[in-house]
Parts: C-alpha cells; structure tokens; sequence
C-alpha cells in the first residue's frame, strides 16, 4: 500500500518543481536572443540581444533562487497580497497595453520604420512587460 | 485600520516569518499587515487572530469604527 504523503510537503516539493521550470523558461528564452544575435548582421543589434538575454536570465535566476529558498525553508512564495498585487498589475496593464499598441500603430505608419509585423510585435510585447513590471513594482509597494 | 499584531508577536516570540509559516503567507505580507497597509481577507485576518491566540475583533481596530457604532 503506497503511503501519502503529507500536503505541505507536497506544496514544497510543488513550489521547488516550479522554480526550477521558471529557471528552464528562462534559459531558453534567453537562448533564443543569443540565436537571434548570433545570425544577426547589425553588430550593435547582437549586442543588445546578448545584453536583454543576460538581463532576463539574471532576473529570472534570481527570481527562481529566492522561490527555492523560500520553498526550502517552509515559506510559501504565493499568498493572497501576491495574487492581489499581480492581479491589480495585470488589469491595468490590459488597459494601457491597447494604448501601446494603437501608438505603436500609428508610429510604425509615420515615424519608425519596422522591418516586418513580427518586428512591431516584438516592440509591443516587449513594451507591455516593462510596464507590467512597472505596475507590479508600483503595486507591491502600496497599500492595497 | 490599526492592529496589536506586532504587540503579540513579540508576547509569544514569534519572528515575522514564524507567524508567515504559521498562516501560510509570505513574510512580506506579515510585514505589510504590521504597518496596516495590507487589508487582509477574513480568512486571513482569522488565521493571524487564532495564530496569535485572539480574535480578530481584539486583533484589529478600525479608525472609524465609532462611525458605525449607533449612538445609544
């Protein structure tokens, strides 16, 4: 008969699992810059690239440590403030990224020009998560 | 809204992230509830209160609270 075993051990077990997977993502997000800056002519482009995939992968890296740590030491790294925080960053946003994107419309027509859509994509996506950031930041520090 | 949590923490010597463990939270978040800057949910609030062996009305304090109260 196979024993159950205990659910905060479980959890923890979870919580270590996730941050290891968070770290995987990372890793291969980062990898895809470094393949875009590799086949890239653009020397200062290249560089960039290999600057954003360090920058991700040092956040990320640090991120998934303290979610490790936090999980080693009976700590759960996801309680009701951290859901009401990302959920309040989330919506807004939502909002402001319609705007980012209308913007980002009208400069691709007057004032930037992209290479292709998937260019313009990447702005808007890329974008949206500095302000996403901005607004957890902003979120994580007041009362809510 | 004003609490006693600090108080009561220190009473039973308790660090910030053995009450965290206690209720299944992150210790920010005890930290954010000891400033009164976090509005915790009922469940919680009834957490912190049974952790800190009180209740939640002896627990938490609100500045309006006699706003509410009908005059007798």
């Amino acid at each position: 008969m196979s024993e159950k075993k205990p659910s905060k051990e479980r959890e923890i077990k979870g919580a270590k699992a996730k941050a290891v997977f968070m770290l995987f993502l990372a890793a291969i997000i980062a990898l895809t810059f470094v393949v875009y800056a590799v086949f890239e002519d653009d020397l200062m482009h290249s560089i960039g690239l290999i600057a954003i995939a360090f920058i991700l992968l040092v956040m990320f890296g640090v991120f998934a440590l303290r979610r490790y740590r936090d999980a080693q030491r009976g700590l759960v790294f996801e309680d009701e403030r951290s859901r009401r925080v990302m959920e309040r960053a989330a919506s807004r946003t939502f909002y402001v990224s319609i705007y980012v994107l209308l913007l980002v419309g009208w400069l691709s027509e007057n004032a930037i020009d992209f290479r292709d859509i998937s260019q313009a994509t990447s702005v808007v996506i890329g974008i949206t998560a500095l302000i996403f950031f901005a607004f957890w930041l902003y979120f994580n520090r007041k009362e809510i | 809204m004003r609490n006693r949590i600090k108080e009561l923490r220190a009473r039973y010597d308790l660090t910030q992230e053995d009450l965290a463990r206690m209720v299944g939270v992150r210790r920010e978040t005890i930290v954010f509830l000891e400033k009164g800057k976090y509005n915790p949910s009922l469940k919680l609030a009834h957490d912190v209160a049974v952790a800190l062996r009180t209740t939640i009305d002896k627990l938490f304090t609100f500045d309006d609270e006699r706003a509410f109260t009908k005059q007798r």
